[in-house]
Formats: structure tokens, C-alpha cells, sequence
């Protein structure tokens, strides 16, 4: 799971990147609309959208429906598109007849998932962005994955061992087992993390 | 028309609102000294782009270059240098640039005075 971060003023983009980051997501960055349409192109991990909306070239809308129209597949079949979050300094309010202002209003029936106002409210982002994850498909945020087949082959091993009578082929093995128990351990942890 | 007084008698900021800036930084002084770096690294940049579509009277790149500096600038204040962005980009959209060159010569005041505030703050929370 990546969240794309695309604005096209570098001070912008930076931060919200490395704000993101600190939340215990990973992310990467595009600075036009098209190269963001290149990342999604090329990068299945990328289900989730942070993008301006006023921008030179593709702004936030257009990035938005060309998105919807990407055919990304993975080994497990087609994905879903990305979900998406325009972010503006805009205000609806003011000057309904402005261009942009009328573009904000198109992103809310094209069905943008959120709008957020600059400055983001970080407790709204944090809570948004916890949302999209948990909603996100099942083959993006939880894949089966076949735990018999290496189980068996666990047992196995530890079968052989013992039938060996081998004494430091099983504390070379209880060494490789805790170190890999403790990298699940810090994948769930990083999981809590990312869900509180 | 600088001003070296960045605080009132209350020792309140005249532009910028600290809890509300280290609110953004996730209250991590580290964070928000690499945000307020980046940030005076990137205000040159855009004042130029800003001045030049002044200069060569291009209203729609007014109108862009002011209001992404404006949401840039919305993370540290809501004073003065955003209303002056707010006016260049109105001024850009509605093609009215006679008086942009005032607002600019403006923002260019206010912008150092924003500048010299969070250089104060930023000494005083890392300490």
C-alpha cells in the first residue's frame, strides 16, 4: 500500500509527502498530473491519491477522471482505481461563478472521495487516510497467502533435526525461527501504528 | 517599513500563530525546522515567478503562482502575506493588474517580517 502525493509547488508536495510518512505510510511524489498518471501506470502499490487541485497542465479533476479510465492488473486480476483526496486552498463560498471554484464542484459529483482544505487539518487526515486504508479491496490490503505449504515444511525440518539428534543444527534453527518471529512481531506493530 | 518588533506587548505574534505551527510539525521541532528550512528555501523561487508574471503582465500565471504560494503560506499564517496573495491572485483571475506592483512591493515587506518571526520561533522552541 503507497499513497501518491502529487502537487505541483515543491514546498507543498515535500511537505505533505514527509507529513504522511510520519503517519507510517509509504509514499512517493509527482510534481505534474501526467507524471502521477505515469506512477499509477507503473506502480500497483499506489492506491490512494493526495493531490492538488489547481495546477499547471493536468490539474486535480482531469488527474482524477483519467485515473478512473487506467487499466492496472496484478497476478490476482484488475484493480481497482485509486481512491482520491483533492486538496485545495480554495473556498466554496467565495466566488461561485470562478472557474476554480466551479472545477471543485465538478471533482465533488465526478465522486472524489474527499475534498480537504489547505491547510490540512492533520487529525482529518490522519482519520481519512486510516479509513481508505481499512476500506481498501481485499487483494490490496489482505491477501491470502498459503500458510499450510511453509508450515509443513517447518515441521518437517524440526522432524529431521530431532531424528538427527543434530544439537546445533536446532539451536541454528531456533535462532533463524526467533529472528524471523520478531520481524512479524515489528510488522504488527507497524500495523497497530498505522491504525491508531 | 520593516519592522524588528515581531511581537506585541502580550508577546503575541503579529502574523504567525505558534501552537497552530507546531500543530502542523506533529509538534516535532526537528520536523517543523526542516518544513521552516524548505519553506525559506522555496520563497524566493515563488516571489520571482510572481514578480515576473507582473512584469510581463501575465494574469493567468499570476493568478496560479499566487495561489499556490497562498497555500503554502496558509501554513503559517493568516495574516497579511496570505490577504496579499489572495488580492495578486483575485487580481490575476479578474485580469486587473494595475495594482498588482503595490500589492507585491506589499508582500515583499510582510514576507521578510514573516521570515524574521518564524526565525525567532524556531529559536526559541529549540531551545
Amino acid at each position: 500500500m503507497k499513497i501518491l502525493v502529487v502537487d505541483d509547488v515543491g514546498y507543498s508536495c515535500h511537505f505533505h509527502a514527509r507529513l504522511i510518512e510520519k503517519f507510517g505510510y509509504r509514499c512517493c511524489t509527482a510534481t505534474t498530473g501526467f507524471e502521477a498518471l505515469n506512477l499509477l501506470k507503473t506502480d500497483n502499490d499506489i492506491n490512494i491519491v493526495i493531490t492538488d487541485l489547481m495546477m499547471r497542465g493536468m490539474d486535480g479533476v482531469d488527474l482524477f477522471k483519467e485515473a478512473q479510465h487506467l487499466e492496472r492488473f496484478t497476478d490476482d486480476g484488475p484493480l481497482d482505481p485509486p481512491q482520491f483526496i483533492l486538496m485545495t486552498a480554495l473556498r466554496l463560498e467565495k466566488n461561485s461563478n470562478d472557474k476554480d471554484v466551479q472545477r471543485l464542484k465538478l471533482a465533488q459529483e465526478l465522486g472524489v472521495s474527499k475534498i480537504m482544505f489547505k491547510p490540512l487539518d492533520q487529525g482529518e487526515l490522519r482519520e481519512t487516510l486510516r479509513e481508505m486504508v481499512t476500506s481498501a479491496p481485499d487483494s490490496l490490503n489482505n491477501q491470502p497467502v498459503d500458510l499450510y505449504t511453509p508450515a509443513q515444511k517447518i515441521k518437517d525440518a524440526v522432524k529431521d533435526i530431532i531424528d538427527s539428534g543434530n544439537f546445533g543444527a536446532a539451536e541454528q534453527f531456533i535462532e533463524c525461527l526467533n529472528g524471523e518471529v520478531h520481524h512479524l512481531q515489528e510488522f504488527l506493530a507497524k500495523l497497530e501504528t498505522v491504525e491508531n | 517599513m520593516s519592522n524588528t518588533n515581531t511581537t506585541n506587548n502580550a508577546g503575541e505574534w503579529r502574523l504567525i500563530d505558534g501552537d497552530r505551527i507546531l500543530d502542523m510539525a506533529i509538534g516535532d521541532t526537528e520536523f517543523l525546522a526542516e518544513l521552516i528550512d524548505l519553506f525559506m528555501c522555496s520563497v524566493s523561487e515563488q516571489m520571482c515567478e510572481i514578480s515576473l508574471a507582473i512584469e510581463r503582465k501575465q494574469a493567468e500565471t499570476l493568478a496560479i503562482t499566487a495561489h499556490g504560494f497562498k497555500g503554502t503560506v496558509s501554513n503559517y499564517t493568516k495574516g497579511e502575506p496570505y490577504l496579499l496573495l489572495q488580492t495578486l491572485e483575485e487580481d490575476g483571475k479578474s485580469n486587473r493588474l494595475q495594482d498588482a506592483s503595490i500589492s507585491y512591493a506589499a508582500l515583499e515587506n510582510e514576507m521578510q517580517e514573516l521570515i524574521t518571526e518564524l526565525n525567532t520561533f524556531m529559536a526559541q522552541v529549540s531551545h
